[in-house]
């Protein structure tokens, strides 16, 4: 019995001194991560960064946002939720912007947001969680990216005199069945204004005066929760179109339609297409 | 006669049973614990907290109850928690229902084994130490088997294997790391019997600790086994005391370290003198990338591996705790310095009781960082991060603690206690409080108690905090009447009477109450919670503002 257990802790030695593992550079992946081609139809994945100009660690979550989008390309869209106590606005200093929508506001509490920065990527559970940390954004996208699409959503967009027309297109392509719902959003690109920060790689430190705020939420256009779209067995083909018309508030030239369709029962997209306001 | 027949056998059979039965439960033996904590909410607008805020939530609670049974060598345990919803400045991830902890263990004079959820820790904690802080809402146990092994009289060896506690979630395939670890100690004066009662005390010991966690990002290459080890040794001789640890980790870049690949060091010396009436001690502490989590994800208190033990003296005044320091895991380096002096009864100073005196020096600084050759910035994502000189201090002081103390005893009724602390803060890098400027702050406190007679007391405090920066200066009382064995009733106050902005000059009022009987002890205290941070062991969570009434009923059996 005695060498019974020395032995195994012998054999518990031998096994934890194998437990290590040295990385050799380069510390990066050099995969490409594919994404390139969205010709074809292919599953589109939402990541939402939920974000605010006083969250010091926000400007760090931009970086790996920016870093998965370079490399999914069109296969990833991605949606910068400015909610939470981070992204209030603050009188008489740098960060007087309001950049809350009602959209964000009620997701952030729905989902239970709670740290910042944090992100849903298809608002669906990856290990357990659905509100995941930035860096779990990356696994969790990949680990969608392989699984074909079940819908296809296409945008068609029209711009004038401040007024948007966009018609919406939804096509399942499997035999599917539940409640689904579309919801369709405007964000935009390049605003520029202060973001506290306490990360030197991602800018000055404490605060960012001229950051450049990226695919930020700027507004539903049909409702905080979108709209009913499909409701029980569901066969390939079957389509669903909508025309919404929206006053852009902001610079059309750098805004997008961002659309997708989800499960009713658990909020996890199963599509999302983006396009901008002004074809190029 | 078949009735008779029939329960002729059957009390042949069972009548042992029974008698064994009761026997069983003769030699059975339960203890437990339980505790509730419940909070009602009240809006509060000069606090900034409304109904809006409140959003309905008025009542929240924390609770457990812990029930161990032991029958000889075996025992057993579980441990019930609920937070419904978790009390404001808890983790939210906390708020469900459930046993997280139930366990079961076998113990012999030389060998223990324990399936289920376990605490454990290997030396100082560097490498590994699961343990549980009801005031944090802290729990990383694991969640596997322990086994534990005396050889030999003087040799403990251990091992342990496991997942750990993350909240509620259950752990499903590559969620979180998977953690093992092997340690062994030798104390010399056990195994070798010439030095049984040698003068000279030496134990040393060593600790192996790795995590496997799966690789599934798409931008860095991620080591999937992290393996830490250390070493370590206590010496006594005399009056001299000597311990110390180092340990060290390889590559484990995660969300703490901001994905750098640079390997890791801890090392931490005690040296203490100790005779009648006079009590030396000094520190030296360095941390270099010493994170160590069973997710490299994660950023919250959750599923540390190890422990980092803190070096500033902890604060249980209501000023003193204003600023509590969180040990920095990225890296930091610092000492401390301590004296404790009785002066002798019947002396001059010490007068008819004695007077006891200690003074106290401890600061925590930044390491030094220089590029590592891979790259010319510090810190780089995907880099080795950075190089450093293991005992180069960097001239950012992250807190400096200088405190003096005096606790007097006037007459057979009358003592007290007086605290001066000189204290530098950087709220900026300790509280995550961008561009906030360094706190400087002086403290003065007096602790003084009354007793009537043997069973009751009068206890109260004046503290004072004064800084030009952050909130401004404070003012706090505290009157406290003890009533022994049963009741105590306390009121106190703080001011922040020199806050920059008047709206903010408040006053956080509590009166509280309660009752003790055996191990029952119920409070009830109504009032408001400032804002702050509230640290055990160099581990924090920030609470929020708050105000109502706060329940506490604990008990043990």
């Amino acid at each position: 019995m005695k060498n019974l257990k020395l032995f195994i802790f012998l054999l518990s030695a031998v096994f934890l001194i194998s437990a290590c593992e040295k990385i050799d550079p380069p510390y990066k992946e050099t995969n490409e991560g594919g994404g390139g081609d969205t010709t074809a139809l292919v599953r589109k994945v939402l990541l939402e960064d939920y974000t605010g100009h006083q969250c010091v660690n926000c400007a760090g979550a931009a970086i790996t946002s920016h870093e998965l989008k370079e490399l999914y390309k069109g296969q990833l869209v991605l949606m910068a939720v400015h909610a939470g106590p981070f992204a209030e606005p603050m009188p008489n200093t740098l960060f007087t912007a309001d950049y809350r929508t009602e959209a964000g506001n009620q997701w952030n509490d729905y989902f239970g947001v709670q740290q910042y920065p944090s992100g849903m990527v298809n608002r669906k559970e990856y290990n357990g969680e659905v509100v995941l940390a930035k860096d779990k954004w990356g696994e969790a996208i990949a680990s969608l990216l392989s699984e074909s699409a079940d819908a296809k959503i296409d945008i068609d967009n029209s711009y004038e005199n401040g007024k948007l027309t966009t018609g919406i297109k939804v096509k399942f392509v499997h035999d599917m069945s539940g409640s689904y719902m579309l919801q369709v959003c405007i964000t935009e690109d390049s605003i520029v204004s202060a973001q506290k920060n306490n990360d030197p790689n991602a800018g000055d430190v404490p605060v960012i005066k001229d950051f450049v705020f990226m695919h930020m939420l700027r507004g539903a256009v049909n409702g905080v929760w979108g709209e009913d779209i499909f409701n029980g067995s569901i066969e390939p083909g079957k389509e669903y179109s909508v025309t919404y018309q929206y006053n852009i508030t902001g610079v059309a030239k750098n805004s997008h339609v961002v659309a997708f369709v989800y499960k009713k029962s658990d909020k996890e997209i199963v599509q999302v297409e983006e396009a901008p306001v002004i074809k190029e | 006669m078949k009735k008779i027949f029939t329960a002729f056998v059957l009390m042949f059979f069972f009548v042992p049973v029974f008698a064994q039965f009761g026997k069983v439960l003769e030699n059975s033996r339960v203890q437990g614990s339980f505790e509730v904590d419940g909070m009602y909410y009240f809006p509060d607008t000069k606090m900034g907290i409304t109904d809006s805020l409140i959003n309905g939530r008025n009542f929240a609670m924390n609770g457990f109850g812990e029930i161990i049974y032991t029958l000889g060598d075996f025992s057993a345990g579980v441990r019930y928690e609920a937070y419904l919803p978790p009390i404001a400045g808890f983790d939210k991830r906390l708020e469900g229902q459930g046993i997280p902890y139930m366990w079961a263990s076998y113990n012999t004079e030389r060998f223990s084994i324990t399936v289920g959820n376990f605490y454990e820790q290997f030396g100082n904690g560097l490498v590994l130490r699961t343990y549980q802080e009801w005031t944090l809402g802290y729990d990383n146990s694991l969640n596997g088997a322990k086994v534990q092994f005396e050889p030999v009289e003087g040799v403990v060896l251990k091992g342990v294997y496991g997942v750990q506690r993350f909240f509620w979630n259950k752990y499903t395939k590559n969620s979180r790391g998977i953690v093992k670890g092997l340690d062994g100690e030798i104390d010399l004066n056990d195994l070798i019997t010439s030095m049984e009662n040698s003068k000279l005390r030496l134990s040393i010991g060593g600790s192996f600790v790795s995590k496997y966690q799966a690789d599934n990002d798409p931008i860095f290459k991620l080591p999937r086994n992290v393996g830490s080890g250390a070493a370590r040794f206590n010496l006594g001789i005399g009056k001299f005391n000597f311990s110390s640890e180092y340990a060290h980790k390889i590559n484990d870049p995660s969300a703490i370290n901001g994905y750098i690949y640079k390997p890791g060091d801890a090392f931490i010396f005690n040296a203490s003198y100790s005779t009648k009436g006079l009590g030396i001690l000094g520190v030296f502490k360095r941390i270099d990338n010493f994170s160590y989590k069973s997710d490299r994800a994660e950023t919250a208190n959750a599923l540390d591996i190890n422990f980092l033990p803190p070096i500033i003296e902890p604060n249980t005044y209501m000023l003193s705790s204003m600023y509590p320091y969180a040990t920095q895991p990225n890296g930091e380096i610092g000492f401390q310095f301590q004296v404790n002096y009785k002066v002798p009864r019947k002396s001059k100073l010490g007068g008819k009781y004695g007077m006891d005196i200690t003074f106290n020096y401890s600061q925590l600084n930044d390491i030094v960082r220089k590029p590592a050759g891979d790259t010319s910035a510090i810190n780089v994502p995907g880099t080795l991060g950075y190089t450093s000189d293991f005992f180069k201090f960097s001239d950012h002081i992250f807190m400096r603690d200088v405190r003096f103390s005096v606790h007097k005893k006037f007459s057979r009724k009358f003592k007290g206690t007086f605290i001066y602390l000189n204290q530098l803060f950087d709220i900026a890098t300790i509280q995550g409080h961008a561009g906030a400027p360094v706190i400087h702050d002086n403290i003065v406190i007096t602790d003084m108690t009354y007793k009537f007679t043997s069973r009751s007391s009068l206890r109260w405090e004046l503290q004072g905090l004064f800084t030009e920066q952050d909130k401004g200066d404070w003012a706090a009382a505290l009157v406290e009447y003890t009533l022994s064995p049963h009741w105590f009733a306390s009121i106190s106050d703080q001011w922040n009477y020199g806050n920059p902005d008047d709206n903010d000059k408040l006053h956080y009022y509590t009166v509280a109450g309660g009752y003790s009987i055996k191990t029952t002890r119920i409070s009830l205290t109504y009032g408001r919670q400032r804002e702050g941070v509230v640290c055990v062991g160099g581990v924090c969570r920030a609470v929020p503002a708050s105000s109502g009434f706060y329940l506490t009923i604990s008990s043990s059996f």
